[in-house]
């Protein structure tokens, strides 16, 4: 396959922009489904990218899929990407894979608050991206405000490849500003698109918005300056320079359309085709285990060694499927592939190419492609490669859980039901996290948010007939010290055979990040060298639980800077105890404080609703941080405790008649309040006291 | 060092002013583009959250984002110069007595102001001691009666106010530096700082500080690098 001619995308937006819609017209165009069903269907069938049944219900797409299809010679892999920023792993996955995105905005309500959380991630994938405003036929529909707002808010270079021909129920079909022409879509389906000559009372505006767009481009293009100035500018000109910016992230196109009404979809694959990078355009790394700083720009020829990336895993009726995204080199249905992580050599059985629910066999895959492979046993986010190759793909950015919830399964099946389910989503989400608490003995879930956890806990009725009752969601503390302390503690110990010995000191000290650091300061060798790490390693054991609420230790910053050593006596394990004496005794000099997850939330609704919105957000101890005036409407920034947030859709839906929307993203860890604190040295307490008693 | 000597340099400006601009008065920081009206708000402005004053910082053509990200800046500058134990809950005590609000150019008066004073005075009791306003007004074109308006909010909500005023190499300027299109509004301003640029750092000079003269012989700049404010 020429991979110029291969796009892997993602199709993103906020939940209700037409994401599925667009996805399953763009799936009929290019022939791969004959029969189009809407996603909240009155045939009850549902658009073909959802498959869960959950996601029927809710209308919105929870999890991933990869499609491929073809559009004017060209290979396309759609990934579908979630809506709801809960998952936002899923949408951080799938980006690591793309190498472009159309970004869905709804034509009625712009750009809103999670497509501002949407592109912040696009923008930390420096994923190139084209805008499709969809519903240009609903009552209020604006595309050229909304090419404002992705100016103004997502501080984007967007400019319209478009203007609408009519507006709201007269949308009849739009003017393309590079051939300038007028496109209508008729036949039963829209899937005929002729050219017209633009509508007289579109050319002035059309003109204008014309000279815009060569204008924006010209910045990026010598020669479209030079034909601008000399008045000899080619459709083709426009098109390179569009394509060169788009791939420098510097420009963003705006197509408009409206997929229901199956309106300006095709013009719009054209763009995909014309602008978005194929997988060369774009530079992707792999890194060397042995030195993770070295980055290697991973080389895409099909005759390197084989290198491939498991972004997501699904669970079929005929076992387990894993989508892989090839960065080099080729997969043949029968070779024999390592995991990097584990070192498992594995043999690729069956290579499958995946249209949603549907799927064609294929015996090889070249690199840039997307793929699935039968019964292969991995994790999502494992690389696989060629046995002569001892790279591995970047590993991604996975955040760390921030709310936990116990869950009980209600009869004996379904505890077994539960742990295949448990299993599974682990595997499948690396922010689901599951443990069993030894002290309470409960199974504990975690994960980004309660929405997160509720949608595994139906998944777990559903998909595994496993009936769990739960709690109330908790909130994952934190503890830290404030002030810096010095510490000398010795470790001695002489009861029969080999003592024990080790003297050290240094500092404790809070660190901004949020990390662990050791800091060796150790001059003259009073600490020998060999011990140093068992230093470190007995201080590292320690922050798993705190001395103060029993919390994980958020940022520390152990300086050792002397000690002492006995001949005889010293040895690893007594540095470790050194090391973990230390910890016990002078920590709490250090006066910890609790800490709490904060969220960044963003609450977005008219402004006769400015005062409700800002009630709901300090009623929950919420910081106001910011707020944004346009147009009638207001976005307010806030920080707000996630320990508050439970429950919040509804308290904001009914202050304001469900007019307000909300998104909300971790932000960082904030000291908790005393009153907070105070409880959770209470229940600390309390759990000490018990575990003693037990014992 | 301690918080309280980072702070000094605030210290003498508030002598610079009297004791500060004070509730109920309009005051206007002065430069030609870029060389640091910005900063020296936002010092003042944080100066006032860290010490649980409540500020308004009200922002035209820019986005929450972007000024959050600028202060996050200054007070990492800040808590760079002070001592480890001092730095706890600094940066809460700022976030919580902060509040910035932008707007679309045009979108933007009095009158969305005072809206704005008495939304957050009902709804989360924040009732600003400063109110810092970049983008707005164009003195080349604003009408007295908009001053005096503002000027009325000013008192009428107890907050002192500051504005930023662009000014142009051809302006014309009387002895003081001071550009006739501010003159002409003078008297509704207590208090005039005037920042120029000498050398690798900006002076800020006090031109009018409530009815008594300027005090002399303090000296004040304001360092482009770490974007504070320094006493000399």
């Amino acid at each position: 396959m020429e991979l110029t001619t291969l796009r892997n995308i993602g199709i993103s937006a906020h939940i209700d922009s037409g994401k599925t819609t667009l996805t399953e017209r763009i799936l009929f165009y290019t022939n791969r489904i004959h029969a189009m069903h809407e996603v909240k269907g009155k045939d009850g069938v549902g658009a073909t990218m959802d498959s869960m049944d959950l996601e029927r219900e809710r209308g919105i797409t929870i999890q991933s899929a990869s499609t491929h299809t073809e559009w004017l010679d060209h290979q396309i892999n759609i990934i579908d990407t979630p809506g709801h920023v809960d998952f936002t792993i899923e949408v951080e996955r799938s980006l690591r894979v793309l190498d472009g995105a159309i970004l869905v905005l709804c034509g009625v309500a712009g750009v809103q608050s999670q497509s501002l959380t949407v592109d912040r991630q696009m923008r930390r994938y420096n994923v190139p991206r084209l805008a499709f405003v969809n519903k240009c036929d609903r009552v209020g529909a604006n595309p050229a405000r909304v090419t404002e707002q992705l100016r103004e808010k997502l501080r984007l270079n967007a400019v319209m490849m478009q203007i609408p021909i009519g507006l709201e129920q007269d949308f009849r079909g739009i003017v393309d500003l590079v051939s300038m022409k007028a496109l209508y879509f008729t036949g039963e389906f829209g899937e005929d698109v002729s050219a017209d000559e633009i509508p007289e009372d579109l050319r002035i505006e059309a003109e204008t918005r014309r000279e815009a767009l060569v204008d924006a481009l010209s910045q990026h293009s010598d020669e479209l300056l030079e034909a601008a100035l000399e008045d000899r500018v080619t459709e083709e000109l426009i098109h390179a320079a569009a394509r060169k910016a788009v791939l420098s992230l510097e420009f963003c196109p705006v197509f408009i359309g409206s997929a229901y009404k199956n309106k300006g979809v095709q013009p719009l694959l054209d763009g995909v085709v014309r602008y978005l990078p194929c997988p060369i355009d774009v530079e992707n790394f792999a890194v060397d285990p042995t030195d993770e700083e070295k980055k290697i720009a991973v080389t895409h020829k099909p005759g390197d060694p084989t290198l491939a990336y498991a972004f997501k895993l699904e669970d079929g009726p005929f076992g387990q499927l894993t989508y892989i995204r090839l960065y080099q080199g080729k997969i043949v249905k029968g070779d024999t592939l390592v995991n990097a992580r584990t070192g498992k050599r594995q043999k690729i059985g069956r290579l499958v190419r995946m249209h949603a629910n549907k799927m064609e066999d294929i015996t090889e895959a070249d690199s840039g492609d997307i793929v699935a492979m039968f019964g292969i046993d991995c994790a999502s986010g494992d690389t696989f490669r060629s046995e002569e190759c001892d790279l591995t793909l970047t590993s991604m950015h996975v955040p760390e859980p921030v709310v936990h919830l116990a869950i009980h399964p209600s009869d004996r099946k379904a505890a077994d039901n539960m742990s295949k389910a448990l299993q599974r989503f682990s595997k499948e989400d690396p922010t689901f996290r599951v443990r069993l608490d030894p002290k309470s003995n409960e199974t504990i879930i975690s994960g980004m948010g309660e929405l997160h956890l509720e949608v595994y806990v139906e998944r777990m009725k559903r998909e595994y007939k496993a009936e769990v009752t739960v709690g109330a969601p908790r909130v994952a503390f934190r503890e830290h010290i404030t002030r810096e302390i010095e510490f000398d503690y010795t470790h001695k110990k002489q009861t029969g055979g080999a003592g024990q010995y080790g003297r050290i000191s240094g500092t404790l000290a809070p660190s901004a990040d949020g990390q662990f650091h050791f800091v060796n300061a150790v001059t003259g060798g009073n600490v020998p060298k060999e011990f140093i790490s068992s230093v470190e390693k007995g201080f590292r054991s320690m922050i798993g639980e705190g001395m103060f609420i029993g919390a994980p230790v958020d940022g520390i910053v152990v300086t050792l800077s002397d000690g002492a050593s006995h001949a005889v006596d010293s040895s690893d394990m007594a540095f470790q105890a050194a090391a973990r004496g230390a910890f016990r005794e002078y920590y709490l000099q250090g006066k910890p404080q609790a800490l709490e997850p904060v969220m960044d939330l963003s609450v977005e609704g008219p402004t006769e609703y400015q005062g409700p919105m800002v009630g709901t957000i300090l009623q929950r101890r919420g910081i106001l941080v910011g707020t944004t005036e346009d147009a009638g409407f207001v976005r307010i920034d806030a920080e707000v405790p996630l320990a508050e947030m439970f429950g919040y859709a509804t308290t904001l839906r009914s202050a304001t008649q469900g007019k307000a929307e909300f998104s909300m993203e971790f932000r960082r860890y904030a000291a908790a309040p005393k009153s907070v604190e105070e409880q959770l040295i209470f229940q600390y307490r309390e759990r000490k006291l018990r575990e003693q008693s037990g014992k | 060092m301690k918080l309280s000597e980072a702070n000094r340099p605030l210290r003498v400006l508030d002598k610079l002013m009297q004791g500060g601009l004070g509730a109920g008065n309009i005051g206007v920081v002065m430069s030609r583009h870029g060389t640091g009206k910005m900063a020296v708000l936002t010092s003042i402005a944080l100066d006032h959250a860290i010490h649980e004053r409540n500020v308004l910082c009200v922002f035209l053509d820019r986005s929450v984002d972007e000024v959050r990200a600028y202060h996050d800046e200054i007070l990492a500058e800040i808590i760079d110069l002070i001592d480890v134990n001092e730095r706890n809950g600094i940066y809460a005590r700022a976030e919580r007595h902060k509040q910035i609000y932008t707007y679309k150019s045009g979108g933007f008066s009095v009158k969305r102001l005072t809206d704005t004073l008495a939304m957050l005075a009902n709804h989360a009791e924040f009732k600003p001691a400063m109110v810092e306003i970049h983008g707005w007004p164009d003195f080349q074109q604003v009408e007295v009666q908009e001053i005096a308006a503002l000027q009325r909010a000013a008192k009428e909500y107890s907050t002192e106010i500051w504005l930023s005023a662009h000014t142009h190499l051809e302006d014309h300027k009387d002895r003081r530096g001071l550009p006739d299109y501010i003159a002409r509004l003078e008297s509704n301003f207590a208090v005039l700082l005037l920042l120029e640029p000498q050398g690798e750092v900006v002076n800020i000079r006090c031109i009018k500080s409530h009815d008594a003269p300027p005090p002399q012989g303090i000296h004040l700049e304001f360092d482009p690098k770490t974007q504070l404010i320094r006493w000399r």
